[in-house]
């Protein structure tokens, strides 16, 4: 058999996925908008394309580039790439903190008011028993490994990365964080990303940062809206940003607003 | 006869006599005239006004039959046309003025219908009052008008005062009031005035705001009245900046509203973008915009003290460039003033933003995102290499996407930026497939990829 076999056509028609044709819009993510509803954000880097609502009344949302998690004031709801629901169930009111596992199939959610833990694994949410009391202020939340859960806990000498057990709840280890205050969000790779006074860092998990210049809103929240994207979200205007965490890209960009 | 006659008289003259009565109006109050009126002084050249009120106040209408006046200094300055007919409750006003030649007490009979008045005035000496370089002697009551002037700006008019009499005159009271007057310059009261003798002083208007502004300058008993026009300053010239003057697509840039210098004003100014695409059959790029607010039109504000305008705490706004060649038109409008400033997104080869290559198992997927901002993206080659980066044969894989390009450009809205996905049915074993190099043309030029791994 020679090389020259194992090319033996090149199609532009919709030959390895049905459903995806060979040219589109290119689709960053899903943000939670201003106004509270949920968009798809299309463009390219600094081209920024924000689409028609999909979901109103979220409270929090995030999107890994194949699963999106949608936190209403009751609900917690899972869709895939299509915007399809996968998944709904009750939930109690409150924000939600979300941390994906590698690749972006799996999910944990933190819901802040009753502080609750889900798991979000093979197509449905499971309640994941913790001690809730060990996590009076939780900043972020991460899925390391399919066995844990990153609780990214604010104490008052800084910020604390603790795992559980997700088979017992228990605490396996505690970690000082580098940083002091949120906001903050971990991802699965072990990479931080946080603020500093010029803008934001990314930490590798190997220890590497990287510090990108940025004008911040005071008080914004963190969160996943695509594959290597991340959601900064003024949670005191419309404004809204975007970090690009591509490597060699990295760079922080301004999202258009919603016209309300 | 006789008899007869002043019975018809007394007829008509009790019931006027009973409806009209004689006020002194000093322009907020009336007083009843007594049979003695004391007009005040003034000095020979000046003239004293005395406003009347001849009031109605039977139940109906009586006529204002007679105004006289006789007397040395004295005249009617204003009267109605006579006879006026002054309904029930209402008045007529007259005025009288005390203008003497002489000094002196003077005296006149004043006659309203059938009530006499006497009228006092005193001629005092005093010091004339002139505009410095003019001959004219102002007469109490003149108005002495600054002409309009820029807020923050100040403005002298000088005074002289004379005695053109035989004797010494004190001048007691040399005073200006009016917030926006300021003065006597360079002369205070109490002083003498010898005969023949001139002293100089001035007055300064300097407005602080863009209004008409009102003052007095009195001197003794004389007032004369001060007037000007304060004017707001002109909103400072703006212009267009951009960040970056470098214009090309993908890029987030800003732009912002200097002002040529710091603004005495307030004001409002709107920036408005207009998008001119240079290709063909496209009217638009929706991506081009600002970033915050309304997506082609933003409202900044200037403030007093500011040397750039804001929109909202900012002295920039941030904006998209697309992903289609064209202009970009700004367009300022300040006041009464448009202006206007052109970015030009110039024709560009394709740009690849990322590019993977996943391998399945009988199929290299070759995903590409990136834009083309002429909507000419036309020959696609595809070059893949072994895993000892050795080229594979049939080589390079020439593929005309022409139509794919152009159909998805004509329903796209996101301007010239796309997803492309190009599927290679691979037989063998593909895992013997390392990477691909990519090779795009357009209008513009040809962009080729860097090797990407499966």
């Amino acid at each position: 058999m020679t090389k020259a076999r194992f090319l033996i056509a090149l199609s532009l028609s919709a030959a390895g996925l049905a459903a995806q044709p060979a040219l589109q819009s290119p689709e960053i993510g899903l943000i939670q908008a201003a106004d509270h509803s949920l968009r798809p954000l299309y463009g390219i880097a600094g081209n920024f394309v924000l689409g028609d609502s999909l979901a109103t009344g979220v409270v929090s949302a995030a999107f890994s580039g194949s699963l999106g998690l949608i936190k209403t004031d009751s609900a917690l709801i899972a869709i895939n790439r299509q915007s399809e629901i996968l998944s709904n169930i009750d939930a109690p009111p409150g924000e939600a903190l979300f941390g994906f596992s590698a690749g972006g199939a799996s999910a944990l959610i933190y819901v802040g008011g009753p502080n609750q833990l889900f798991q979000w694994s093979q197509g449905t949410f499971a309640p994941v028993s913790f001690d809730p009391a060990s996590f009076p202020r939780v900043s972020a939340v991460a899925f390391p490994d399919c066995d844990h859960a990153a609780i990214i806990v604010q104490r008052d000498d800084a910020l604390w990365d603790v795992r559980i057990s997700l088979a017992t709840g228990k605490v396996d280890s505690q970690t000082a964080l580098p940083m002091q205050v949120g906001p903050v969000m971990a991802l699965a790779s072990g990479d931080l990303i946080y603020r500093d006074v010029d803008g934001m860092v990314v930490r590798k998990s190997d220890g590497l940062e990287m510090h990108l210049e940025a004008v911040l809103p005071q008080r914004f929240s963190l969160q996943q809206i695509g594959e290597n994207w991340i959601q900064i979200r003024d949670l005191d205007s419309n404004s809204q940003f975007a970090l690009r965490l591509t490597t060699t890209r990295e760079a922080v960009y301004a999202l258009p607003e919603v016209e309300q | 006869m006789m008899f007869r006659n002043l019975v018809f008289l007394a007829m008509l003259s009790l019931p006027a006599l009973a409806q009209i009565q004689v006020f002194q109006f000093d322009g907020a109050k009336e007083t009843l005239a007594g049979a003695l009126v004391d007009v005040g002084s003034a000095a020979p050249g000046d003239a004293l006004e005395t406003r009347f009120h001849v009031r109605n106040n039977g139940t109906g209408p009586v006529g204002l039959q007679k105004l006289a006046l006789s007397g040395e200094g004295f005249k009617i300055s204003a009267a109605p046309s006579l006879p006026y007919t002054i309904a029930p409750g209402a008045f007529a006003e007259f005025r009288v003025a005390f203008a003497p030649d002489v000094t002196g007490v003077l005296s006149a009979f004043l006659l309203v219908n059938t009530i006499n008045i006497t009228l006092r005035g005193v001629a005092v000496t005093a010091a004339s009052v002139l505009l410095t370089g003019s001959k004219t002697t102002l007469i109490a009551g003149a108005v002495i008008d600054f002409g309009s002037l820029q807020r923050g700006s100040s403005k002298s008019q000088s005074f002289t005062l004379f005695n053109s009499g035989n004797a010494a005159i004190a001048v007691n009271t040399l005073a200006v009031t009016g917030a926006m007057f300021r003065g006597p310059i360079g002369l205070d009261a109490p002083l003498q005035l010898a005969p023949g003798q001139t002293v100089a002083f001035q007055i300064a208007f300097e407005p602080q705001a863009g209004q008409p502004a009102q003052g007095t300058l009195t001197v003794d008993r004389r007032s004369f009245n001060l007037m000007g026009l304060g004017l707001d300053p002109p909103i400072p010239t703006a212009s267009i900046a951009l960040n970056s003057s470098t214009g090309a697509s993908a890029q987030q840039n800003s732009v912002s509203i200097p002002l040529a210098s710091v603004s005495q004003v307030s004001g409002t100014a709107t920036l408005t973008m207009e998008f001119r695409p240079n290709v063909t059959g496209i009217t638009d790029d929706a991506a081009i915009q600002f970033l915050s607010g309304p997506k082609r039109a933003a409202t900044a504000t200037i403030a007093v003290g500011d040397t750039a305008a804001k929109f909202g705490s900012q002295t920039n706004m941030a904006f998209q460039t697309g992903t289609t060649a064209g202009t970009i038109v700004f367009t300022l409008k300040l006041a009464n003033a448009t202006q206007q400033s052109t970015l030009t997104i110039p024709p560009a080869s394709v740009n690849i933003d990322t590019a993977h290559g996943v391998r399945r198992a009988n199929d290299l997927d070759v995903s590409i995102i990136g834009f083309d901002n002429t909507y000419s993206a036309s020959q696609l080659n595809f070059t893949f290499f072994d895993r000892s980066g050795a080229s594979m044969q049939p080589g390079v894989i020439r593929v005309d996407a022409t139509p794919d390009f152009k159909r998805y450009f004509s329903a796209s809205s996101v301007g010239g930026a796309f997803a492309l996905l190009a599927t290679f049915p691979v037989s063998g074993d593909a895992t013997q497939v390392g990477g691909v190099e990519i090779q795009l043309t357009n209008s513009a030029g040809i962009t080729k990829s860097q090797r990407v791994a499966f």
